[in-house]
């Protein structure tokens, strides 16, 4: 295989290319089926995604390849490594790397924001803004809700 | 932010702890009815952290405690309104003279005939009518098998005759029947009023003529098992107890009056490895009525330092046998002392939304 066979360009939503090699991208399985395909070229159009989002899935990918059997980091440095990446996160970026995540279908980098979004996310309010949810009981149904479970709201 | 799809929101979801997951629950619709979508409730149970709780059951009922220092008042009543969803006429009425946890549900011994398991997150119950034979004494312990995706829960009964396990039966949640269980009795006495259960399976301190060991209950295989103890000069007195829902611990006393308490824990993975014992931390207070202490029940915090214990002591002014919780703080060397007119009872609790079958 030659060197440019083993790279390959991804663009994002906003026109930003990024050349990977392929054995990172590979971790996508919607780019793996895409290559696949073989209708699309060198270069991958991933309509969903923005270029500063895209960047931080590479970072990701790269650090969790296997690259011509180089993957000599230890499971404790990598979890380590994936602590400090999501942990500076703002709300707003952990919700569109959950989106590209999905849309990417990286099983792990989807389990890991969703456990960081469940790890931040405190109160109630939290997590009604990040999921866009309005209370929808009446305030007689609440109070019940909260009474049957009163272990839970006590402390 | 715009929506995210259902999927992803369960996926998030899933990952929240119950307790939190349940003050969620009060305020949408739609994530209330995740409490009964078996689907989320397997996945939560395999996702989101387990945080366990200590509860603590004396006279009759149980209560949520705390055992680190520095929370608000630890005699706080567990307030569960049990019997919501059951039928028996009068659940209020229900005492509670045992309890036993396992993966979420606790199997209760009551003033009631039959067994209660109970979910005291949910408020769900079931009553279940095991086959007694008078004559025998006969102890309980839930636990469940773990090669089943879905934890397939089993009680099992043990019944003596003088004081020595003579034979078993199971009890399947999934078909509600007994059947005899056709493995040779364990040949020792058991000293735990209780057992611990630990990831499905349930742990006893027990005897024979030669030795003290731990004797196991292994729900998936169905047979019993023994583990060693860690080594001692003076075998002395012992409880076990649960750390974390992760481990075994130990609370090992010599039989000497100015002797300390020693606080030994096991290795995660007892299952798939040989059982290690380390020494977590020692105890050295006494309490004020200068009693000697071994606790039937305890529960532990590696971080803090601190032990509770429910004790038993009897008054020879008096005649009669007093109560009571210490609690030991460590290092601070202080030791907090609650009376109490029934044995009380203590262990630990994780919340969960796991269904009674």
């Amino acid at each position: 295989m030659s060197k440019s066979e083993k790279k390959i360009v991804l663009k994002s939503l906003d026109n930003e290319a990024f050349e990977v090699e392929k054995a990172v991208a590979l971790q996508s399985q919607t780019i793996w089926v895409m290559c696949e395909d073989k209708c699309v070229g060198n270069e991958i159009p991933l309509e969903n995604v923005t270029g500063q989002i895209l960047a931080k899935v590479i970072d990701y990918c790269k650090k969790h390849a296997v690259v011509d059997g180089d993957g000599d980091e230890s499971s404790e440095e990598l979890k380590n490594w994936d602590t400090e990446f999501t942990k500076n996160m703002d709300q707003s970026t952990l919700f569109n790397m959950i989106l590209a995540a999905n849309y990417l279908n990286i099983k792990s980098l989807l389990n890991l924001t969703c456990q960081a979004v469940a790890d931040k996310t405190k109160t109630i309010d939290e997590f009604h803004t990040f999921l866009n949810i309005e209370n929808n009981f009446t305030p007689e149904e609440e109070a019940q809700i909260c009474q049957e479970n009163l272990w839970a709201f006590d402390d | 932010m715009s929506d995210l799809s259902l999927d992803l929101v369960e996926e998030i979801l899933s990952r929240v702890p119950t307790a939190s997951l349940t003050r969620l629950r009060a305020t949408c619709k739609r994530w209330n009815a995740l409490f009964k979508d078996r689907r989320f409730i397997e996945k939560h149970s395999r996702k989101a952290a387990k945080q366990p709780m200590a509860f603590m059951l004396k006279n009759s009922t149980i209560f949520l405690v705390s055992i680190s220092p520095n929370v608000a008042d630890p005699s706080r009543e567990f307030n569960v309104r049990l019997g919501l969803k059951d039928s028996h006429s009068d659940l209020e009425q229900v005492c509670l003279y045992g309890g036993f946890h396992c993966g979420g549900l606790l199997l209760c011994n009551t003033n009631y005939d039959g067994l209660l398991i109970w979910n005291p997150c949910l408020g769900e119950t079931r009553w279940i009518q095991p086959k007694i034979n008078r004559k025998r004494w006969s102890r309980f312990s839930l636990g469940y098998d773990n090669n089943e995706v879905w934890n397939s829960y089993k009680i099992l009964r043990s019944y003596e005759q003088d004081y020595k396990v003579v034979g078993s039966e199971i009890y399947e949640f999934s078909s509600d029947s007994w059947r005899a269980l056709d493995v040779v009795a364990p040949d020792c006495y058991i000293e735990s009023p209780k057992g611990v259960s630990l990831k499905g399976n349930t742990y006893w301190l027990a005897f024979n003529s030669k030795y003290k060991f731990i004797l196991s209950f292994d729900f998936t295989r169905e047979r019993f098992r023994r583990f060693c103890l860690p080594t001692f000069q003076n075998l002395g007195g012992m409880a076990l107890s649960v750390v974390r829902e992760e481990k075994l611990s130990l609370l090992h006393r010599s039989f000497d009056p100015s002797s300390k308490m020693d606080m030994w824990v096991t290795n995660n993975n007892i299952d798939t490895e040989t059982v290690l014992w380390s020494k977590s931390f020692t105890v050295d207070i006494s309490t004020t009525d200068g009693y000697f202490h071994i606790p039937k029940s305890f529960l532990i915090d590696e971080e803090k330092k601190v032990v509770m214990c429910c004790n038993a002591s009897f008054e020879p002014n008096s005649g009669k046998t007093e109560y009571a919780i210490h609690k030991y703080h460590t290092e601070s060397l202080f030791v907090e002392t609650t009376h109490v007119s029934e044995f009380p009872f203590n262990f630990s609790y994780v919340p969960s939304l796991v269904q009674i079958q």
